[in-house]
């Protein structure tokens, strides 16, 4: 099979991998070699797919080969597909060829499982080794921790490469079960608090020996798979903040589950994907990390999902109109982070900016911040701007005029799974 | 109305700016020279850069400002809009005038606001093009990249690209304004590029585009096609979003890109 072919099929077999930052690495050029992996705060992206989805990493996987044969998985045992294999060779000559062109910020290398774990994880580390030693290759690398690996290879890993990252996939043990017999949950959780464990233990030492090198700068994510089984929002936001606080993760992508297989009793029957929970749980991610929310702000037991058609602060705001309108021109800042329309930007620019005066509505709209929203939780100098105060006028002036753009699969509160859905994953300090 | 003509070069501007504040006129306004067209009704004065000056300017505003509002209005200027001359200095004189610092953290004011939105495009399309810049590999060795930004940006992508690819010649070309960078293997310095390369090199799209390729190194082609093949292969069917790809990439910008944006 020649290189475009292998690439073709590699490349198409990683796409379903949501993770693309090449941010927050502190790795620079030496000796003259080639790449650098500090960037600005933010990572660069070399182009846009025409699903809209940034490139800015080679993202491919060392083989499409298989031993496992999970439902979801594109690449499972069972699925009747072209194979492949790149040899250690190719993948540096493409990654170097690509990156001295600028195509890439660096590598992103998966695989599926030969023979078994340690085996492939052993191949993918002699590509990053020979990238990082022989090559003088200062570029981002993302490194994909196979299910299983022993520690020993992932700890050796974690000091070639910029981001390590396990992907739990199914957010709940009664998922794996189901749909990933193969794996098992504690193949899933004990890499990943391991690599939390050895970031923390990694940074101490830095702090000791300033020549130390640097355990994963750029930290490990993970990915989880939204509306391929039953879990419900509030447990996959739990999950999400535990793995936040608890074991150093920098990221967790959510990807809506693209049906791909057909004949799957267990899987959903899907006319689409659910890309607008995908969005919604990006918003409630981006409330956990920047703006001070707990999960059961967010999402209350007895109403476990996000509403589809309101952003999940709104909908927290709508539920708290007790503490609103709030003094745009007095309280602090997490109080302003708190009130919908305004972000963390224009939060920054408001605070500034009321040194040098009080602000007015104008003022606001100026600054960034979205009055559509804003309008019913704020005062100016004590002015309002609209004299609704209660939920339910409030919400039908937000909800959209319009039927939503984006397809829904189905409603998530709908039945679509008969057997009471199980536990989320917890995590266990070692 | 006084018309200030400067030489288009940055410590023109700042000794323009100088001149109006020093000279306390009411109605003027400052111009590059090159773009002035005369009316019956103004006066004009040609600005003559003074180091002294620029250098008095410069101290007392680095008292004034902190050095993201300096680079802001670097910034400013390299975007080259229409009537950016007369922002940057009424930004300046309200600058010096207000009695405590950081002046530029008044975003209520129109002025510091207008500021920060055309500094922030500047920066963006930096940003942009370190992502968007296309090297392809020339018969001598050197990596090569056409470009045309928007903003006379290409002096700030040195930085970027001497600490990324410190082991190779490359060269960028911004072709709107016919001047580029080049690092010769050791240091990055700015160039004309009708002095120094020859006409082949001028105009120079992917190879996919089909023009012939006589002027690219052996494996250049072939990684073209790579290149292109991998990009294509990446998006994912059920995703399909041509609005959202357009919304991060600009159509201006796929005619120097190697892979091939379809419409």
């Amino acid at each position: 099979m020649d290189l475009n072919d292998k690439l073709k099929i590699l490349a198409a077999a990683a796409k379903y991998d949501a993770s693309c930052a090449s941010s927050g690495s502190n790795r620079v050029n030496r000796n003259k070699g080639l790449g650098n992996a500090t960037t600005a705060p933010m990572g660069i992206c070399h182009s846009w797919a025409a699903d809209g989805r940034c490139v800015s990493l080679l993202k491919i996987l060392f083989s499409n080969y298989c031993t496992n044969d999970c439902a979801y998985c594109v690449n499972r045992s069972s699925n009747d597909i072209p194979r492949s294999s790149f040899s250690v060779r190719e993948i540096i000559d493409l990654t170097i060829s690509f990156y001295r062109r600028n195509y890439i910020e660096g590598l992103f290398l998966s695989s599926g499982v030969l023979k078994n774990a340690d085996y492939t994880m052993e191949l993918m580390l002699q590509v990053v080794k020979k990238l990082r030693q022989e090559e003088n290759f200062n570029g981002y690398i993302h490194l994909k921790v196979i299910p299983g690996a022993s520690q020993r290879l992932i700890n050796e890993a974690g000091f070639y490469v910029d981001r390590l990252s396990v992907n739990i996939e199914l957010p709940s043990e009664r998922g794996l079960k189901l749909l990933a017999p193969q794996k098992q949950k504690d193949d899933i959780l004990k890499p990943m608090s391991y690599i939390g464990t050895q970031i923390t233990v990694n940074a101490e030492e830095r702090q000791k020996f300033r020549k130390a090198l640097h355990f994963v700068p750029a930290g490990q994510s993970t990915q989880l798979i939204v509306g391929a089984t039953s879990e419900t929002d509030l447990q996959i936001l739990k999950l999400s903040e535990q793995l936040y606080r608890r074991v150093n993760l920098k990221r967790v992508y959510y990807s809506a589950y693209v049906p791909i297989a057909h004949n799957n009793p267990f899987l959903p029957a899907l006319s689409a994907p659910p890309f607008r929970r995908e969005n919604r749980l990006y918003q409630a991610d981006w409330l956990l990390r920047f703006y001070g929310f707990q999960s059961e702000e967010i999402l209350l037991p007895d109403q476990p999902f996000l509403e589809a058609d309101l952003d999940p602060k709104t909908g927290w705001a709508l539920r708290n109109l007790h503490r609103f309108p709030l003094e745009v021109n007095k309280v602090d800042y997490h109080s302003l982070l708190r009130i919908p329309g305004i972000g963390q930007k224009s939060a920054q620019r408001i605070i500034a900016a009321r040194r040098f005066g009080s602000l007015t509505f104008s003022d606001l709209a100026r600054l960034g911040v979205v009055l559509k929203r804003a309008r019913y939780f704020i005062t100016c100098s004590g002015r309002f701007l609209e004299n609704v105060d209660n939920e339910t006028a409030i919400r039908q002036r937000l909800l959209p005029k319009t039927v939503p753009k984006l397809p829904e699969a189905s409603n998530p509160q709908l039945p679509l799974f008969f057997e009471p859905a199980d536990t989320p994953l917890t995590l266990h300090y070692h | 109305m006084i018309e200030y003509l400067y030489d288009g070069s940055f410590p023109g501007l700042l000794t323009a700016v100088y001149q109006t504040l020093a000279e306390k006129n009411t109605d003027w306004n400052i111009c590059r020279a090159s773009e002035f067209q005369p009316d019956l009704f103004s006066q004009t004065q040609i600005v003559v850069i003074n180091n002294d000056w620029v250098g008095k300017l410069v101290a007392s505003l680095a008292c004034k400002l902190s050095k993201p509002a300096l680079l802001d209005i670097y910034y400013c200027f390299l975007s080259e809009e229409r009537g950016i001359e007369k922002l940057i200095s009424v930004f300046i004189s309200k600058a010096t005038q207000y009695p405590g610092t950081q002046f530029e953290k008044n975003c209520g004011d129109k002025t510091v606001l207008e500021i920060q939105k055309i500094s922030s495009r500047v920066s963006y399309e930096i940003h942009r093009f370190q992502g968007f810049v296309r090297f392809r590999q020339m018969k001598d060795g050197i990596y090569y990249a056409p470009v045309e930004p928007n903003y006379n940006i290409i002096s700030l992508l040195a930085p970027h690209f001497t600490a990324r690819f410190a082991d190779q010649q490359w060269l960028i070309h911004d072709l709107r304004r016919g001047k580029g960078i080049f690092y010769d293997g050791d240091k990055c310095s700015p160039v004309r590029l009708s002095e120094i390369q020859p006409e082949a090199l001028r105009r120079c799209p992917p190879v996919l585009s089909g023009m012939e390729n006589s002027v690219f190194a052996a494996a250049e082609p072939e990684l073209q096609h790579l290149w292109n093949d991998y990009f294509q292969a990446v998006a994912i069917p059920e995703r399909h979003n041509k609005k959202l790809q357009r919304q991060h990439m600009p159509s201006r910008y796929w005619k120097h890109l190697v892979e091939q944006v379809e419409e």
